[in-house]
């Protein structure tokens, strides 16, 4: 125990690793850098605490499937990924399969702080927060057609898909999706999907 | 019908046995008899002979090698009816005399002219006739000449005997020959059928009548009414053709010898009467092969009217005839089908009705073409046609087949816009593509920069300020600036690119690139409810520039445009794209695109052309900027006009002339 927390970046571009080590190691985080998520796996230490800060698009292994392995190997390592091409349905997925957060590149330095923070300062069984009773008494203000809508924007649909399921205007369902934002209090789409996650988990 | 008689080809038909031959003897013996009743002078010579007739029917069948039994049966028969001559040897020789003459008469009808052995067509029977006439002509002089010079006869009658030799020879031939080689094996298989037998049996009694009419009137001269004899005769050959006039020739004949035998006249009147019954024979041949042929053409002609009936009506296409007024005067089935309804009928409608332009088609060389068509219910459809011209008593005669082609013709459409859709997101996707690997690219020295900045920062609010933490400070900066470095090269790599870009320029008209634009856009425009049409000066020289890349700028302007306007009334919405030649730049021609949008707002309007500047939610600001390297590459300037009220983009691209091709 009482070991050091160290933040684990995988990123394939240079200049990427280079800046977010000084970032982190600047905030007084312990980092350790790796050009790819072989070169992780190989070499992280047994007893490794912290967590982990992937890029989805890496030659060799994908940013994803490091999160599966590592979901396998070290259950209790959280994920951060991070993402230059990201898209909703992929970050659906990452955070269902139990990631932290969902960065699209280029992120501010809070972002990614508060990220990793979050990281290294929970537990690793999720749904079991505080939060998870607020976030049932927020969604239950929603009316049902808010929450239709809600379920087709974490599940990944853009708005045009949205309207045609429904049966409602595209104007409507950019409204209905405010409604959703302002009632749960999510800041960005990443935290709306990780309530809806954390709704299905205690529900 | 039975083949062994009836092709000239079976020139070896085998000779028949000795039942055959003897079968043959008494036949000749028989008619020998028959026709001895009224001898001239006693001899050989008889008013008329039937033998002949059936000797040179068999000639004819069997050829030559049938020549000994003819001379066997000529002498057998002298021998049986006159004795034993006075002169054997003459009778030798006149023997040797006829069958070599009649020999060689069946052996040149053989060889050389006729088509068959039926004597088909008139051509067959004239050289039948004629050739009999002459050969029976040298054998009734030779055999005439051997007897004067045995002294059977005197020379002073050698004229007399020579005719009634001749006559009597040319009636049993002209008789009998014919008749013989038309007869069939089973002659009763056709002939009785009883709806027949009844005329038959009339026309035996014609002939028995004026039979009865020249000879039963006893005060009348015999010639006065021998003309009747014809009546039956052409009856019949009309009826029932050379083989009917064969058997009333024969009848005829009969009947005549009969009477004169009754009436027991002597050998000359017969003589004269073989004369006319020459006449009548010969009549009733000629018209009977007359009366055959037209009944064999028409007979074809109706096989091959039903035989092409048959393929027309049975046609997968419409075919119809038309005459000069342009009246449709026949149609197949498939015709009907094609343009008839419920209600009227396609015979009788007028061509120009069904087809408008079928008639330059129909006098033009080219045989048809393709053609909007008119249903008699009004609808339409793309035919094919092809016409021919049938020319017929002095008129023309128009048939044309005619296909409907529509579904083809919708099918090479559809194909074409689809082609024209697959090249239109081919377009976008590379643009889109382009703009999601820029967007990546210049991700990353963003994300490394803000962190090295961030760090940068964090390390100078940090209290302890000393040298080792400004080095670090300075060093971060250096970071940072180096990942701005870094993402301004991207965004000029990229827009070298584009300028660079496999330019390919040539010498292209502005008419077709913007038609390949317009077909792009069609749908889209459709949907837009957006008109798109073009202004061209009438005098536009072409211009020298990459198509691909200037369809790529239309493509753009336009779909701004129709973005732009999607706020617009509908009946507003419209984009001219207009070109002339430059007012400044003789050399370069101008193209303007404009719509009847809003324009852009004033705060756009300086960095229109500057990368990741938009109007538009969901755009990335870069096809203004693409469209400036691309017409800039091409050495002209892209800008905007001002003073349009909806949005005016103009572009110049430069002329083409020979210099510009050497350059």
């Amino acid at each position: 125990m009482n070991r050091k927390q160290v933040v684990y970046v995988v990123d394939d571009d240079d200049a990427v690793r280079q800046g977010l080590q000084a970032l982190l190691t600047v905030n007084g985080y312990e980092v350790a850098t790796f050009d790819s998520a072989e070169a992780l796996l190989e070499n992280l230490p047994q007893d490794a605490a912290g967590c982990v800060l992937a890029d989805v698009r890496m030659p060799g292994m994908s940013g994803l499937e490091l999160q599966r392995e590592l979901k396998r190997r070290r259950p209790a390592l959280p994920v951060v990924i991070i993402t230059g091409h990201g898209d909703i349905p992929m970050a659906v997925s990452a955070l269902k399969a139990g990631a932290v957060d969902f960065l699209e590149k280029p992120f501010e330095s809070d972002a990614i702080l508060g990220s990793i923070d979050e990281a290294l300062g929970r537990r690793p069984a999720l749904g079991a927060g505080p939060a998870a009773d607020d976030v049932a008494a927020r969604v239950a203000q929603l009316t049902p057609r808010e929450r239709d809508v809600m379920e087709l924007v974490v599940a990944g649909h853009p708005n045009k898909i949205i309207a045609h399921r429904l049966k409602i205007a595209l104007r409507t369902v950019e409204i209905h999706r405010a409604r959703v934002m302002e009632k749960t209090g999510a800041r960005n789409l990443s935290e709306l999907i990780r309530m809806a996650i954390q709704l299905e988990r205690s529900a | 019908m039975p083949p062994s008689t009836n092709a000239i080809g079976q020139r070896d038909a085998r000779l028949p046995g000795a039942a055959g031959i003897a079968l043959y003897f008494a036949c000749y013996i028989a008619l020998d008899w028959v026709s001895l009743t009224h001898t001239f002078g006693g001899l050989l010579i008889t008013p008329w002979n039937p033998p002949a007739g059936l000797s040179l029917a068999l000639l004819l069948r069997y050829g030559r090698r049938f020549a000994p039994a003819y001379f066997a049966a000529i002498v057998l028969a002298d021998v049986l009816f006159r004795g034993l001559p006075v002169v054997p040897l003459a009778t030798a020789f006149a023997a040797l005399a006829i069958t070599t003459g009649y020999t060689a008469a069946a052996g040149i009808l053989r060889r050389r002219l006729l088509v068959s052995l039926r004597l088909d067509g008139h051509r067959d029977l004239l050289w039948f006739l004629g050739v009999v006439l002459v050969c029976t002509m040298a054998v009734a002089c030779i055999v005439v000449v051997i007897f004067a010079a045995a002294g059977l006869l005197a020379w002073s009658a050698f004229a007399e005997a020579a005719l009634h030799f001749w006559v009597g020879d040319v009636i049993g031939i002209a008789v009998l020959t014919p008749f013989l080689l038309l007869l069939d094996r089973r002659p009763w298989r056709q002939s009785m059928q009883w709806r027949r037998g009844a005329e038959y049996a009339l026309q035996l009694a014609a002939i028995a009548g004026g039979l009865w009419l020249i000879f039963g009137l006893e005060p009348t001269d015999h010639f006065e009414f021998s003309y009747v004899l014809f009546l039956p005769l052409i009856w019949i050959a009309l009826r029932t053709g050379l083989k009917g006039a064969t058997w009333g020739i024969v009848a005829t004949q009969l009947g005549l010898v009969m009477a004169i035998q009754l009436k027991g006249y002597d050998a000359t009147v017969l003589t004269q009467f073989q004369l006319l019954m020459l006449t009548v024979a010969v009549t009733g041949l000629l018209l009977g092969s007359v009366v055959d042929e037209r009944q064999r053409a028409e007979s074809s002609l109706r096989e091959s009217e039903a035989r092409l009936q048959t393929v027309v009506s049975t046609a997968p296409d419409a075919i119809f005839a038309v005459g000069e007024d342009g009246i449709i005067t026949s149609a197949n089935r498939a015709a009907e089908e094609l343009f008839g309804s419920a209600t009227r009928r396609l015979v009788g409608s007028s061509v120009e009705s069904l087809l408008p332009g079928i008639q330059p088609l129909a006098s033009a060389a080219t045989g048809g073409g393709e053609l909007t068509a008119h249903r008699l219910d009004g609808s339409s459809f793309i035919a094919e046609l092809a016409i021919g011209v049938a020319r017929v008593d002095g008129r023309s005669i128009y048939v044309a087949i005619a296909r409907d082609i529509s579904a083809r013709k919708q099918a090479e459409r559809r194909l074409k816009e689809h082609e024209a859709e697959l090249a239109h997101a081919a377009r976008l996707t590379t643009t889109g593509e382009m703009a999601a690997a820029l967007a990546h690219e210049i991700n990353q020295p963003l994300t490394a920069l803000i962190s090295f900045a961030r760090a940068c920062q964090a390390l100078l609010k940090a209290p302890t300020g000393s040298g080792a933490s400004t080095r670090q400070a300075s060093a971060l900066i250096d970071q940072t600036v180096q990942q701005a470095v870094r993402a301004g090269e991207i965004i000029r790599r990229t827009r070298e690119f584009l300028r660079r870009g496999d330019t390919r320029p040539a010498r292209i008209a502005l008419a077709e690139v913007c038609k390949a634009v317009l077909d792009l856009v069609r749908s889209e425009a459709a949907q837009n409810k957006v008109s798109v049409t073009t202004d061209f000066a009438g005098d536009l020289p072409p211009v020298f520039a990459d198509p691909i890349q200037i369809e790529q700028v239309l493509l753009n302007l336009i779909r701004n445009s129709m973005e732009a306007m999607k706020g617009a009334a509908a009946d507003t919405r419209a984009i001219v794209i207009a070109a002339a030649r430059s007012s400044d730049d003789p050399g370069a021609i101008e193209i303007a695109v404009r719509d009847t949008g809003p324009g852009f707002p004033p705060e756009m309007a300086a960095r229109l052309f500057t990368p990741f500047s938009t109007t538009k939610d969901s755009g990335m600001g870069l096809g203004l900027a693409i469209s400036r390297s691309i017409i800039e590459a091409h050495g002209g300037r892209i800008w905007m006009n001002e003073s349009s009220q909806g949005a005016d983009i103009r572009f110049t691209l430069p002329a083409y002339t020979e210099e510009t091709y050497e350059s």
